[in-house]
């Protein structure tokens, strides 16, 4: 080999050649499965794009506030757990209680904050403390206190002691009325019609839909007064632009074709609508993982399956929902692996559900697909990022065959962000301006240098984190939601 | 096993040109949305403009073609109804259409009808894409023009589309045409709870013309279509005649009966009140809920000499094993006057812990709030 | 025309749709008053304590600031207090009446609604005054 770099002494001995075909034959593995995944998701923004289009063509605003106004559309609980969010939450509530939808309540559930929250909730809305009887069906931490206001009939807030985000919904599950609730993080800003658009798939198919969910955008960059986005723009730090393109290829593309397949397990924890009583009878959010959101939903979907029940579980490409994402690289990288964590603790707590014929799609490619695209992805295509310079390195390939390879990659890879940009200037465009279309481009393609890697990695590290966490201790140290709170290493699958 | 390098080279090379196609797509389909909007947002701020005479009420309006004369003076003479000016102007006055009634409306469609708006929205009736077709009909719906009553009753009845056909269906009662009511109620007959609210929806806003064909319904057959009758008489508030919904109190559907219940409460049907007592004590705890609801809603019977009854059946709710059952049978208590939180008063001596004890107690606290904040309302709106 | 009292009224309309905003300013100048408009919650807010009118229309559902709450915060203040307020809200929405009349709110006007009934509403309101 002529580009090689080194000539080492035992280089063309038989033990030599059979090293040097693992090696090429584990490299050419890692490309075919990186170009699998991303046909995937290009195939995904596909049929995402028919989708959108379809959706968008039969939408009908007007219509649709006059139709919600009926009395006959099922209430929802507005379930919002709040922890140390007192300098934002009496706008957040003011704004969720203002959402355009016949009938409605919010439950706010003070999961023992250690700041003002409550006492800014009591002082804004003016509440005071109710005897209030209600069933425990799910189990959470000791409820101290329940608040209701003269003023505001459709509040309710809920003191409890901490226990985290997953026990916190619990408690706001049994203090809620209606039959469905929707959860929202407290510091996520609604769209006014987004409880209108949510719901109607559930009346709208005849199959059951248990769960639905939307469309989340990062609301950094734009202008947001008093828990409303006024208007939308970008932000100008790049860790803030890559993350938009970022849920644009999530949401726009992903869950929108996950829907369609009818091969949804993700539904996010920052806005989601539940069908209470399904909830209930599969015990409401575990406390045990990370990832309660994923859980409840792969539970769920478990429970109707066993019971032999049809549902589907649908995304609507509507906006719904604006989050601030984090703005360091630090917060951005806890999250990641925090999410990964979650997701791995899911398919190891159901991983009954691998390729079983019982769980219907969800089982022969809903959870598959988590598996070996989302969950065991990071650490594939990272080892190829570090195998295909070695064997270059090494002279076991030439190395512009090496550059070839990594190019085709990535042009794959920018291919995929471009589209997702493309699917939302064909269906919602959002940024009105042709500067913002020209950086939301650059940051599509800029993503596939560095951004993208840099994700991988931080969820190899969650991958790294959960297989030991799990193993040695049995227990691990929650960020999730409040303070840290060691779960109790008997409830772990 | 590897691919060559040379066909990975073309295949780079295709990937380039693909990814070039698709930004140059993506901005020329940019351009090109954002002068359609610039015409379009001429063309809506053109007609805006041209539109204000209409509102005077007190002037006369007149229409030869696409020329619209007020008190005999040109004032507008629109474009022809295609093209982006057209697609504008159409969409201005269905705009307008969602929130006006009474005078100006019958202006408007009069407008629309002489100008060709109609009979040209009519054209996508037939379609061959389902989509368009739904659109036309919830379009002209919106336009409230009685020339598309023919064509929609037609397309009612023929299309090969269930949502095609609901369509229709709801853009007739829109419309308000009486005609509309036999095929609403047929639809009422659709698989999905969406479509059956949609045209409860449009039944419940006809009102009156609704009510004789409703209360007929509520001995349909089929159960479904019995509740939701039910439902919707509720929701207009007012029946013909109470005895169906007397009857279906004793359906063998527990959905039915509790629709029946809620019906009677929300209808003020008083004289129904010891059918009523009677369900009370159904075997399904959600129909009890209801009926605790339509007793809250119907309120004591004073002069009917049947307060007595009343009370005790609010008690029984009060200590029911359900605890939502308890809670609307304490809140019916708590707004009904002295006798009604005398009985909450006697379950509050109860056992401290017990059930009814709890509900009294919650049900008194909300009824002391609530009317603390009326008369702060009250004397804050009274001028110092 | 009605006949004029000796200054015009002065109203304040506050809704968020341009179309309805436009055609209740129009309907009400065409009433004999002076019309102020504002698009959102807080600038009617704003707009009402500037021009200290003599009826305010709010619809209900607005941006910033609901109806509800721009009429709570009218009554609050002892200046404004007096000052008749009429809401605009959808059809169906009987809470949305009651909450209105409980905020101290004069009266009502469902959409869809008839010019004609809104100039009749207003000049009702007014002559109470």
């Amino acid at each position: 080999m002529i580009f090689a770099l080194f000539r080492l002494p035992w280089y063309g001995s038989p033990a030599w050649n059979f090293a040097r075909e693992i090696v090429l034959g584990y490299n050419a593995l890692v490309f075919f499965y990186v170009i699998f995944v991303d046909l995937t998701y290009l195939a995904f923004t596909f049929i995402a794009l028919i989708e959108v289009r379809r959706y968008l063509r039969t939408r009908d605003k007007e219509r649709l506030e006059q139709i919600f106004r009926s009395r006959l559309v099922p209430p929802i609980s507005i379930l919002c757990p709040a922890y140390n969010e007192g300098a934002t939450i009496v706008d957040s509530v003011r704004s969720l209680l203002r959402l355009k939808y016949s009938q409605h309540e919010v439950v706010v559930v003070n999961d023992g904050s250690k700041d003002n929250t409550l006492a800014s909730l009591i002082e804004a809305f003016r509440m005071e403390k109710l005897e209030f009887e209600y069933e425990t069906t799910v189990p959470s931490k000791p409820v101290r206190a329940l608040y209701a206001s003269p003023g505001y009939p459709k509040l309710i807030v809920v003191d409890k002691e901490n226990g985290g985000k997953a026990d916190a919904l619990n408690a706001g599950i049994n203090a809620s009325r209606y039959p469905l609730f929707c959860t929202v993080d407290a510091d996520a800003i609604l769209e006014e019609d987004a409880l209108l658009h949510v719901v109607r798939p559930m009346l709208d198919r005849p199959t059951f839909v248990p769960i639905t969910g939307g469309i989340i955008r990062a609301a950094n960059g734009c202008r947001v007064v008093k828990g409303r986005v006024e208007a939308v723009g970008l932000p100008r730090k790049p860790i803030e632009l890559f993350q938009i393109v970022e849920y644009m290829r999530a949401f726009l593309c992903g869950r929108t074709a996950q829907s369609a397949l009818n091969v949804m397990l993700i539904v996010s924890g920052a806005f989601g609508l539940f069908h209470k009583a399904t909830a209930k009878t599969v015990g409401g959010y575990s406390s045990d993982t990370v990832g309660e959101d994923k859980e409840l939903v792969v539970k769920i979907v478990r429970y109707l399956k066993e019971n032999k029940r049809e549902y589907e579980i649908l995304f609507v490409p509507q906006t719904v929902c604006w989050t601030e994402v984090p703005a360091s690289w630090q917060t951005l990288g806890r999250q990641r692996n925090r999410w990964h964590r979650g997701m791995f603790e899911v398919l190891y707590k159901h991983r009954a559900m691998f390729f079983n014929r019982a769980y219907g799609r969800a089982g022969i490619i809903g959870m598959p697909y988590f598996l070996l695209i989302e969950a065991l992805g990071p650490l594939v295509e990272l080892s190829g990022y570090i195998l295909l310079p070695l064997a270059a390195l090494l002279g076991l390939l030439a190395p512009i065959n090496a550059i070839v390879y990594t190019l085709c990659a990535v042009v794959l890879g920018i291919i995929l962000s471009v589209s997702a940009v493309l699917l939302e200037e064909a269906s919602f465009h959002r940024y009105p301006r042709w500067r913002e279309l020209a950086l939301l481009n650059l940051i599509a393609v800029v993503e596939n240098f560095g951004y993208r890697q840099l994700t991988l990695w931080w969820r190899l590290r969650g991958t790294w984190d959960y297989l030991r966490g799990n193993k040695q201790w049995g227990a691990q140290v929650r960020q999730g939601f409040g303070t840290p709170v060691v779960a109790p290493a008997a409830k772990t699958g | 096993m590897v691919p060559s390098l040379l066909s990975l080279e073309h295949v780079l090379e295709g990937l380039e040109i693909a990814l070039f196609v698709l930004l140059l797509g993506m901005f020329a389909m940019r351009s090109l949305r954002v002068r359609r909007a610039e015409i379009a947002a001429r063309a809506r701020d053109w007609m805006v403009e041209k539109m204000l005479p209409l509102f005077d009420g007190d002037a006369e309006q007149r229409c030869e073609g696409r020329k619209v004369f007020i008190n005999d003076q040109l004032v507008v003479e629109l474009p022809p109804p295609r093209g982006l000016w057209g697609d504008a102007i159409r969409e201005v006055f269905a705009d307008h259409l969602v929130f006006i009634t009474g005078d100006l409306r019958n202006r408007f469609v009069n407008v629309l009808e002489e100008a060709g708006y109609i009979s040209a929205v009519m054209r996508g009736l037939k379609s061959r894409n389902v989509e368009t077709r739904i659109k036309t009909c919830m379009l002209l719906g919106a336009m409230h023009s009685r020339l598309a009553v023919p064509a929609l009753i037609e397309v009612f009845g023929d299309d090969p589309d269930p949502f095609v056909r609901i369509g229709a269906a709801e853009a007739l009662g829109a419309i308000g045409s009486e005609v509309a009511v036999a095929p609403l109620l047929a639809a009422l007959r659709n698989p999905t709870r969406w479509q059956q609210v949609r045209v409860a929806e449009v039944l419940s806003h006809m009102g009156m013309t609704a009510v004789s064909a409703l209360t007929e319904a509520v001995e349909d057959p089929d159960i479904r279509i019995a509740a939701l009758a039910l439902d919707i008489l509720a929701d207009i508030g007012w029946m013909s005649d109470f005895a169906p919904a007397e009857r279906a109190l004793k359906h063998e559907s527990p959905e039915v009966r509790a629709r029946a219940a809620a019906a009677l409460g929300r209808g003020g049907a008083m004289n129904s009140i010891t059918a009523l007592f009677a369900a009370a004590t159904d075997a399904a705890w959600f129909v009890r809920v209801r009926v605790m609801k339509a007793l809250h809603a119907l309120g004591a019977p004073a002069h009917l000499g049947l307060n007595e009854r009343y009370f005790a059946v609010l008690d029984a709710g009060l200590h029911d094993d359900v605890w939502w059952v308890r809670r609307h049978a304490a809140e019916a208590l708590a707004d009904n006057g002295e006798p009604g939180r005398a009985v909450l008063g006697r379950a509050m001596i109860e056992r401290v812990g017990s059930a009814a004890r709890r509900a009294a107690v919650s049900a008194l606290q909300r009824h002391v709030l609530l009317s603390a904040s009326r008369l702060a309302g009250a004397a804050i709106s009274s001028p110092a | 025309m009605p006949d004029k009292p000796r200054a015009k009224p002065r109203v304040v309309v506050a809704d968020d749709d341009n179309d309805i905003r436009r055609l209740v300013q129009i309907t009400v100048a065409n009433a004999g008053c002076d019309v102020t408009s504002a698009p959102d919650g807080e600038s009617a807010l704003q707009a009402v304590r500037e021009v200290m009118p003599d009826l305010v229309i709010l619809d209900v559902l607005m941006p910033r600031m609901d109806g509800w709450e721009v009429a709570k915060e009218l009554k609050r203040d002892p200046k404004t207090a007096g000052i008749p307020i009429m809401f605009l809200t959808s059809k169906g929405q009987e809470n949305d009446v009651l909450e209105g009349f409980e905020v101290g709110g004069a009266d009502y006007v469902v959409k869809p609604f008839s010019p004609r009934e809104l100039q009749a509403r207003v000049r009702s309101v007014l002559a109470k005054r």
